[in-house]
């Protein structure tokens, strides 16, 4: 068996008695990790929803091109032939005056006699634009609405971009403010992990002592304090998970969850398996950072 | 083998421990660091194996600048060293053969090595019937044997003992010296330090007289 093989088995079995040497501050560390990555992971499935709405509304996002009342069937034929090779457009509906009309009275039915008595037919004609979903970002849209902007027989390029950028916004906003409190709750569980590692240390000090004066290498002495804290870590980050679906479940249930179709939006579907995966590998890394800084910081190791 | 030039040693408290030490000791040699306590003997000693480092002049040790060398070539050079502590820093809770084969481990080698090796040393010191004993429960006289069957456990080639029979009867300390001999006789390179002036002449060997941190004489007693 080779040296580092050797190494790695003694590494194992010393971090192994190392977490069972005291299991309530093992615990406490896991438990200081898994806190910190459960409140953020809250935050990322609130974000995650969010933005799986936020996508499904800005499927249905169309351009309203809004033709002049004196525009030429030449002009009418002209703008057709421009959607059609506009790679960012799937399809352009023509919604003639009548169309118009017909719509509103459909969807406001109390108001029907309404455009008789304005007189004639008020409502211009238009096309309507369906985007390819690659150019359905804010950007995308106010490109096409400015090409068309100053078409001939154009009116008027409009649609419905305030309500998807605020949306988006708000979904900016949640995953911020989950990185945020992450990143703070993170710190403390850096110090709290930090700290167990310390006291781990100054309680085997002795015994480290002499193993530095027998000729241990740093590493021999760090490595079992580090693989202790990755475990610490990976727990924790696996409880948050396991944390995070008994909460998404649990509300799943609830009554104001069936009856109100907003908590689908906020609470709809729980994270991908990757990102889970992500959550509990941060686990295992945040602890070998904090064994890392206190085991430089106790500098004598 | 170990070369001091001018060594001074300050504490950081203010003590000077050395002051302009200049010695050398050959590869193979057997030597008595002598003085009355507080002459700086132990302060001599850590040098040798970078548990501290000069204040000023340069210790070098198999050829090697002990205080310029980097932080992770350390361990290395403290297997070529064995140490006996003055207070023979034990772990209480390892039996007596634990305490030895821990420093096999520490350095790697394989299991079942570092169970010959322990048991061979612990035979050579006469621990072969106290193996699971824990220090507390074995003599001072036994708690000084495992600290020398730990230092020479990794066959090194350089031996320190710091006062290794202050705690032993005159006729095991005799046993003990007359196994350092052996030690040195294959070649270990060997530093005594002791104030028992009645063992250094029985063993005629060369002796380093260390008094307020300067060589008082140096040469063969
Ligand atoms: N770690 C230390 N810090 C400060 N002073 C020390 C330290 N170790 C030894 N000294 C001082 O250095 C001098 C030499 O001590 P030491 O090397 O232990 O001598 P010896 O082993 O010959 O008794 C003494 O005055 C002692 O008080
Ligand atoms: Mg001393």
């Amino acid at each position: 068996m080779g040296r580092l093989l050797r190494a790695l088995r003694h590494c194992i079995r010393e971090t192994w008695d190392g977490l069972w040497r005291n299991p309530a501050l093992s615990l406490l560390s896991a438990a200081a990790i898994g806190i910190s990555l459960y409140v953020l992971g809250l935050f990322l499935l609130l974000a995650f929803n969010l933005n799986r709405f936020v996508e499904a509304l800005g499927r249905e996002t169309q351009i309203q091109v809004y033709l002049r009342e004196d525009a030429t069937p030449d002009q009418l034929r002209t703008l057709r032939a421009e959607f059609a090779s506009d790679p960012a457009i799937s399809e352009a509906r023509y919604v003639s005056k009548t169309d118009a009309r017909q719509r509103f009275q459909r969807d406001f039915p109390t108001l029907r006699d309404l455009p008789g008595r304005v007189g004639g037919n008020p409502f211009p004609a238009s096309f309507e634009l369906e985007v390819l979903d690659a150019s359905r970002d804010p950007e995308g849209l106010d490109r096409i609405a400015k090409s068309y902007q100053k078409a001939p027989g154009v009116e008027e390029v409009r649609y419905d971009r305030g309500w998807t950028e605020r949306l988006a916004g708000m979904v900016g906003l949640v995953q911020k403010g989950g990185y945020g409190i992450g990143a703070l709750l993170a710190f403390a569980a850096l110090v709290t992990v930090g700290a167990t590692v310390r006291l781990t240390v100054l309680a085997r000090r002795e015994e480290i002592e002499i193993m530095k004066l027998v000729g241990a290498t740093a590493g021999f002495i760090r490595g079992p304090f580090m693989l202790a804290a990755a475990a610490q870590g990976l727990a924790g980050g696996a409880l948050a998970v396991a944390g995070l679906r008994v909460t998404h479940r649990l509300v799943e249930r609830t009554e104001i969850f069936r009856a109100n179709p907003f908590m689908s939006i906020v609470a709809g579907r729980f994270l991908p398996s990757d990102a889970a995966l992500a959550l509990t590998a941060v686990g295992a890394a945040l602890g070998i950072v904090a064994a890392v800084l206190s085991l430089r910081r106790a500098g004598s190791v | 083998m170990i070369q001091f030039f001018h060594v001074t040693k300050k504490y950081t408290q203010g003590a000077v421990a050395l002051t302009d030490v200049s010695v050398h000791v050959e590869k193979g040699e057997f030597v008595f660091l002598t003085g009355p306590s507080g002459a700086g003997k132990t302060t001599f000693l850590r040098m040798i194996f970078r548990d501290e480092v000069p204040s000023s002049g340069q210790v070098v040790v198999n050829n090697q600048d002990v205080a310029t060398m980097p932080a992770r070539r350390v361990p290395y050079l403290r297997r070529q060293i064995g140490v006996v502590f003055q207070d023979f820093k034990l772990l209480p809770r390892k039996t007596v053969f634990e305490n030895v084969s821990f420093a096999t481990q520490v350095i790697g080698l394989p299991r079942r090595e570092q169970r010959s090796r322990t048991f061979q040393v612990l035979e050579m010191l006469g621990l072969n019937h106290r193996l699971h004993n824990f220090p507390e429960q074995v003599s001072g006289g036994e708690q000084q044997r495992m600290a020398i069957a730990r230092a020479l456990v990794n066959r090194p080639l350089i031996l320190l003992a710091d006062e290794p029979t202050g705690n032993l009867d005159p006729d095991l300390a005799q046993e003990i010296m007359g196994l350092f001999r052996d030690i040195n006789s294959h070649g270990t390179t060997v530093i005594i330090a002791t104030h028992d002036r009645d063992m250094i002449r029985r063993m005629g060997r060369r002796v380093i007289a260390l008094d307020h941190g300067r060589i008082s004489a140096a040469g063969a007693a």
